[in-house]
Order: structure tokens, then sequence, then C-alpha cells
């Protein structure tokens, strides 16, 4: 027997083990320097005396099967050796890691399982660099996920769908606007109707000078259509198509004209006006969410609130009212034509003709 | 390939996912991998996925600012606060800084690159809110002595400083304004940078003084400082890692050319510039001196 032999006997006889039992129930024995590399295995043997024998083989994680684990002793056996150059080291790292996405994956979780943190990174760097530009289809594809994301989920946050963005900001642009308007509607309400319609019949007519007999008539035929709201969407309803002039803040424009709606047949140019205006909130608001991330600069438990309270106010009003677009109550200007005809401007130049 | 053989990637306990995911770096992970699968989508909705945020993203040449400012900010508000680190290349303006750092105060790493948006003044009022500021990076950005100085002042637990520039033998340009700062306002430093800087001796001898902690010292192509003598005993002695000014750059993230202002020789340079004759130099001295650019010789000229 040769020298080398002998000290390899010699070493292999001093070496002490630890038994180790892979997840598909292999037993395996470890040289007792290696296997300390484990934390956990540290533990268990310091902790529990347990991995001296065959019998009482220390468990590995269930990510850590044969074949994987005889990878992960490679590793550290190569890596524990003390007068390896860095170059080596990552020339070996190289090679090692070569394998198909699979195993990769299993390595990186029986790593992971195992606590052996520079295999971890290793893997987790490799795995990263395998779908690192690559197109979502491929990614899939490579480690086999499943495409189940929402479409609206696969678009944000860099496109909203086309409604979101609009009724978010209109949320968020109105909601003080509401409470406002909540406000004077729990003080408010009942007594004012009366008030209200008056002054407002009494305001339109001198206003009009003289009148539009078809607006008159409507006005008078929306009393009976009052709905318990707000004061001035109660106000509103009684003047139907001839708006609130002197009301700044006829919100409630749009929901007038939703309750116009019911009764007025001859009313298209509202609801339709209506719609459009809605539309043009929702275009205008396009273009800013082209941008890109409006609807995220919203703290979600602040657009939880809003949410919340937008519902709560569609249940207050009539929910005819609030469709499942937001509707802006947007103020609304009139001005006389000069055949006496009123021109309600909405928003961008969207002239009707009442 | 049976389906059934392939492991559930979403039983990937999600740290790991998460530090798989993380490597690719912010800008990949808004556009892409968040789009992959419900389970990746939870991960990188995850504020702990934002605790470090990487928009360096070189590849990205294509997208504009505008949309990657708009992504940094998104990234910003994912983490909820909990920001410690992040890295920005190129988008950074005075307005997103401000942004990052209104949110953030937990802040303790900034690192800029090529951020040729913003000024020196800029940058020193946002660190100004950032008072447990640990590392600051500053590549290719606009930073005068001056506010180096205000922000040691306001930053006291900085450990790691850089300021990498452009660097170049000639004209042999010196100044110890921002190595006298460092020296001034940040006693605490372990870690320095000054690739390309225009220190000399002196500025050296000062930062040696004034940064008794220094652990690793990188010092190259800073072509005025001749470490040579009692500063190179104290180096190699005190330091435990000191890259020197013509030490290799191939780990070095920028480009590292020397783009030295040249014509045959520096003397010539200045005293002719008032010679008629000499108005339009001609090529060929160019093209000799710039190919020469990396040789070291050149450095014994001016010793």
């Amino acid at each position: 027997m040769s020298e080398s032999d002998l000290a390899i006997m010699k070493r292999e006889m001093m070496q002490s083990y630890i038994w180790l039992k892979t997840a598909d129930g292999s037993i395996q024995r470890v040289e007792q320097e290696i296997a300390m590399f484990f934390p956990m295995i540290c533990q268990e043997v310091v902790y529990k005396g347990v991995g001296t024998s065959k019998n009482h083989a220390i468990s590995l994680p269930q990510q850590v099967n044969q074949a994987v684990f005889s990878l992960i002793l490679d590793y550290c056996r190569f890596h524990k050796v003390p007068g390896r150059s860095n170059k080596e080291r990552k020339s070996y790292d190289q090679k090692f890691i070569r394998m198909d996405s699979k195993m990769l994956r299993e390595l990186a979780s029986a790593a992971d399982s195992l606590q052996l943190k520079p295999l971890v990174d290793l893997t987790c760097r490799t795995l990263a660099r395998t779908i690192e530009g690559k197109p979502l289809e491929e990614i899939r594809e490579i480690l086999n996920l499943p495409d189940d994301l929402t479409e609206e989920e696969k678009l944000e946050p860099l496109k909203n769908t086309m409604d979101d963005p609009g009724i978010r900001l209109l949320n968020r642009l109105n909601a003080k606007k509401r409470k406002e308007l909540k406000e004077r509607e729990r003080l408010k309400n009942v007594e004012v109707e009366e008030h209200a319609v008056e002054r407002s019949v009494d305001d339109l007519i001198s206003f009009i000078n003289g009148g539009d007999p078809k607006v008159v008539k409507t006005s008078k035929g929306k009393k009976k259509n009052k709905k318990k709201k707000n004061k001035k969407i109660v106000s509103s309803n009684d003047k139907e198509g001839a708006e609130d002039f002197h009301d700044k803040e006829s919100h409630d424009l749009h929901s007038k004209q939703q309750g116009v709606e019911e009764t007025g047949s001859g009313i298209r140019e509202v609801e339709v006006a209506n719609l459009l205006s809605t539309e043009d909130d929702i275009f205008t608001l396009k273009s800013w969410s082209e941008d890109g991330y409006i609807d995220d600069e919203i703290d979600p438990v602040m657009k939880e609130m809003l949410d919340r309270e937008i519902e709560d106010f569609a249940r207050r009003l009539n929910s005819n009212w609030v469709r499942s677009r937001g509707q802006e109550r947007r103020p609304v200007h009139f001005s006389m034509n000069g055949n006496g005809t009123i021109r309600r401007h909405i928003g961008y130049n969207l002239d009707v003709i009442m | 390939m049976n389906q059934g053989d392939y492991p559930d990637w979403a039983e990937l306990p999600p740290e790991l996912t998460s530090s798989i995911l993380h490597r690719l770096g912010g800008i990949e992970i808004l556009e892409n991998a968040q789009r992959v699968c419900t389970s990746w989508r939870r991960v990188c909705k995850d504020p702990s996925m934002w605790r470090k945020i990487d928009m360096s993203n070189p590849h990205r040449g294509d997208s504009c600012h505008h949309e990657l400012d708009k992504m940094c900010r998104h990234a910003v508000d994912r983490s909820q606060g909990a920001l410690v680190e992040i890295e920005i290349w190129r988008v950074a303006t005075y307005e997103l800084l401000s942004y990052i750092a209104d949110r953030s105060s937990n802040l303790r790493s900034l690192k800029l690159a090529l951020c040729y948006q913003i000024a020196s003044e800029g940058l020193r009022e946002i660190l100004v809110k950032l008072p447990l500021l640990e590392v600051l990076e500053t590549s290719y950005c606009a930073l005068s002595a001056e506010s180096v100085k205000v922000i040691g002042q306001s930053c006291p637990n900085l450990k790691s400083f850089g300021k990498n520039c452009e660097g170049y033998r000639r004209p042999r340009n010196e100044c110890d304004d921002l190595a006298l700062a460092i020296a001034e306002t940040m006693p605490g430093l372990t870690r320095l940078q000054l690739f390309g800087n225009r220190l000399t001796d002196v500025g050296l001898k000062a930062i040696l003084d004034g940064c008794p902690n220094l652990e690793y010292l990188d010092l190259r192509q800073c072509f005025n400082v001749n470490l040579v003598g009692d500063l190179e005993k104290r180096c190699s002695e005190r330091i435990r890692v000191v890259r020197r000014p013509d030490d290799s750059t191939h780990d070095y993230p920028f480009d590292a050319t020397v783009h030295d202002m040249d014509s045959s020789e520096d003397d010539d340079y200045l005293y002719d510039i008032s010679d008629e004759e000499d108005d339009i130099a001609p090529a060929d001295e160019f093209d000799d001196d710039l190919s020469g650019a990396s040789d070291h010789s050149d450095l014994d000229h001016f010793d």
C-alpha cells in the first residue's frame, strides 16, 4: 500500500459522518465537516443529538430529494476547500449552474430550505437571468406558470382600462363635493324643497323674460316627480329643461337630467348631452391616464373610502342617477341665443340647443 | 414532458420568488414580472419587494424619462414608506428625488448615476431631508464641494461616499476642494470612492487625517495623486483595500475611458494658444495622443 493510500485510509477512519435522510427516503452518509455547513443540520446534531447513526438519520426538508442533495453536496465539497481563488470559485459556479430551469428551481428551493445562502444567491441570480428581458409568454413557458391574470390586471399599472381612471379620478375630484352635498342634504332637505321650487320658478321667469313656454310647462310637470334629494337636485327637478342659472354648484345638472329623462320624452337632447359630457370627462381623464400612474397615486385606503362613499351616496340618491360611470356634476353655463332659446354649454364647447 | 413532473412554481416560498424577481430591477418588475401570473403579481405588489429599488436598468435606453419617472414614483409608492435603498440612473430630477425623500425618511442608501437633470444645489437640498443616510454615491452627477460639506453635516451616519467622474491627465487640473470637504465633514466614513477625481496628495492626506475609519479607498484615475512614500505607507497599513490611480477598471460599472484633452505636449498647448499659426491644430497630433491615452508612460512627463 502506498503512502497516499495509507493517508487516505487514515483520514477515512478518523472521519466522522452524519447520517441524513433525503425527502425521497434515501439515507446518505455525509462527512461531518460538510454536513455542518448547513445550519439546520448543525442544530439537529448539537441540540437533539441525532444524525450520528443510520437509525437516527436526520430528515432533510421535503424539498431536498436525493438528486438535488447530491448536487448540493458537490457544491459544498468544492467550496469548503479553503485554498481556492475567487476566480476558481466563480468558474466552478458558472459550470455548476448549467442545468435546466426545472432543476434550477428545485435546487433553489432545496438550498433555501437548507439555508445555504451562497447557493440560494447563485440559483436566484441564474433564474433571474433566465427570465430577464423575456416576453411574458416565454417566461410562463420556461417556468410552467399559469396565465391566470385578468385582462385588467395584465394592463396595470402602465395602462388602465378606459373606465377606471375616469371613475377613479372623478371620484377623487368629487369626494369632497359629495360630502358637502350630503351635509346640506341632511340639514336642509325637506324644508328647502318648497322654497327652492318657488324661488327657482320665479328666477326662471324673470331671467327668461317672457319665458320659454316649453320650459315652464315641463317644469310644472316636474313637480310631481320630486324625489327626496338634496336641495339643488330637488329644485332643479322642477325646472327641468331650464337649468339652474344662478346656482353655480349645479353639479346636479346631470342628475336633474336623469330625473327629467324619466318623464320627459322630448328631452332627448338632455340625455345625449348628459352622456356626451360624461364621456368628455372620461376623454379628458384618459389623456391624463395615458401618462400612467394617476390611478395608483391614490392611496388604496383612500380609494376604498371614496368607493364606499360613492356607493353610499348613490344609495341615498335615486339609484337611477348614478349609473356605471361616475357622473360629474359640473357647473353648466347658460346663455341666451339671439332668438331667445337657451343654450347650455357643456364642458368643452359642446352646446345643446334646448 | 409530463405536466405533472413540473414543480409548481407557486410552491416556492414567496421570499424566494421575491429574491429572484427582485434581481430583475424595478422597471422590469413593473413592466414584466408582475404580469406573468397571480402569484408573481402578489409578490410584486408586496411592499417588501420595494424596500430596495434598483432603477439602474442600463439597457433601457429607449424608455423615455417621463415614463421612467412615473415608474420610479410608482415603485416608491409600493414601498409604503419602508424604502431603504434606491439606485437611479439618468432619470433623477429634483422633483423626483423630492418625491422620494418626502416619502422615505428611512432611506439609508442613495445612488445616482448619469443624472444630468439635477443641479448640485438641488441635490444638496434633498439630502438634507435624509438624515439617516449611510450610503451616498453620485456618478457623473453635479455635486460641488460646498454641497458635499452641507451633506456631510446633515448626514452624520454616512459610512460610504462616492463621487465618480471622468478622469483625465491632461490638462493637469488640480482641485482639493472636494477632498477637503470630505475630510472636514465625513469623519465616519469607512468607504470612499473618488474615481477620476482631481485631488492631489494634499487632499489625500487630509482625507486620511479626517477619516480614520476608512477601510476601502478607491482612487482610480485620480491622476494627480502620487501614492508613494509616507502616504503609500499610511494607506496600505490602515486601509484594507486601496485601489490606486492606475489600477484596473474592469469592475467599474461606467465607461472608464480616459479622455485627455490634448496636443503633443502640455506646455506647447498653453503657449501656442495665442499663436496664430496654431489656430488649427493638425488632426494627426490629436490622433497620436488619443491612441496613447491609456498608455501609462504618459505619466512620466508630468512628475
